[in-house]
């Protein structure tokens, strides 16, 4: 039987270094699963993850455990994506809006005369929902991610990113609303028309 | 149905498909989803969706970058410890920076950081103030208040007891020290 969390974590403030490399085999993966998401970039995203573990490392005899080990360490995961987009805020990023998710025609998002039944599934529609995802404003991005692609519970996101249930359920309606409109011409049944 | 009402209950099947309607909203919507084929339609294409994206995998490393994953973080982890001072007042510090500043502590919104800007400059100004009506300068005068009264209180005490009424004060680096009596009245 595996060991939990909290037990490795008491390992390791007792001195156990070996519990922090369980810990880490068991959650680097969707760590860095989280970073990929957020920045769709291979290099970053392991980066990302290796920053992750090495800043819990340092912190981990400071872990209270008012919440568990996997929410402790999204929240360092969040800073350390926070600091990424920092450190890159010279890139230029466009935000969607209403008024831009509305609009017949997404030029970027729609292909023209091309039948959504041969895609639905296919790679481009996966790049569609990934390049959709990164379009979405940070907080908005974040709870999408955690929530469908990490599938964490509404209360752990609230944890993870310390804000209260309403306004996580509020980001979560706004950013799966903005990601549908914008996928849902592949998912339509009626081609997609030309031009708008 | 009226445009208004359609739009409203297709914006509800996010909330729908995350259980997070009303009960009374739930049963409303389930009514309509029973005689409105297009809402159900949607449904099925919100559900296709979720779907595709619950299947999504990231891309990643090669197989011999991720299985280097801890070897990394090892070395890394040990470089540092070699970089860092290893005294005990050394790890005391380090231990009380690392408790401070928690990784795992949210980031400041801009507005806490306006906020904060504010208070320290409204404490900035308030000390600055507090320090011109203590430290002894007036009048935009060089010389220190402190200085002044003493000049003055010899002046008045000699003029008091009528004698050396008349004695110039003589100023060495900025402020009189002593006093010298005027030679050629003796």
């Amino acid at each position: 039987m595996k060991p939990p969390d909290h037990y490795l974590v008491q390992q390791f403030k007792n001195g156990d270094k070996s519990a922090f490399d369980v810990l880490t085999e068991r959650h680097y993966k969707r760590i860095y699963d989280y970073a990929y998401y957020q920045t769709r970039n291979v290099d970053d995203s392991y980066d990302i993850a290796q920053e992750v573990f090495f800043r819990a490392f340092k912190s981990l005899h400071n872990f209270k455990g008012n919440s568990t080990f996997y929410t402790w360490i999204y929240q360092i995961a969040r800073n350390a994506c926070v600091d990424y987009y920092r450190r890159r805020s010279s890139r230029p990023t466009v935000e969607l809006t209403e008024e831009m998710i509305n609009q017949e025609n997404i030029s970027t998002m729609r292909q023209p005369e091309r039948r959504p039944d041969s895609i639905v599934l296919g790679k481009e529609l996966e790049e569609q929902i990934r390049a959709a995802v990164s379009q979405l404003p940070e907080k908005q991005r974040q709870v999408f991610i955690l929530r469908h692609f990490e599938g964490l519970s509404l209360q752990e996101i609230a944890t993870v990113m310390d804000r209260s249930l309403g306004t996580i359920k509020a980001h979560l309606h706004h950013s799966t609303r903005k990601v549908w409109k914008l996928l849902e011409p592949y998912l339509s049944d009626k081609p997609v028309r030309k031009g708008g | 149905m009226h445009r208004f009402w359609k739009r409203r209950f297709e914006r509800q099947i996010p909330l729908y498909d995350e259980g997070l309607l009303s009960d009374s909203q739930r049963r409303r919507f389930e009514r309509e989803l029973a005689k409105n084929e297009p809402l159900a339609d949607a449904l099925r294409r919100y559900g296709r969706l979720m779907g595709t994206v619950k299947r999504l995998q990231p891309v990643y490393p090669p197989r011999a970058k991720w299985e280097q994953f801890l070897p990394t973080l090892h070395r890394r982890i040990e470089e540092t410890d070699m970089e860092q001072p290893s005294g005990w007042y050394a790890q005391l510090i380090r231990r009380l920076y690392n408790r401070l500043h928690s990784p795992a502590a949210p980031r400041p919104r801009w507005i806490e950081k306006a906020a904060f800007g504010l208070a320290g400059a409204a404490l900035g100004a308030a000390a600055a103030f507090y320090i011109g009506q203590i430290l002894p300068v007036q009048n935009g005068s060089d010389a220190p208040l402190s200085q002044e009264r003493q000049i003055e209180q010899p002046a008045e005490q000699t003029a008091a007891g009528g004698a050396a009424f008349e004695e110039p004060i003589v100023e060495d680096y900025g402020g009189p020290h002593h006093l010298i009596a005027d030679p050629s009245r003796e």
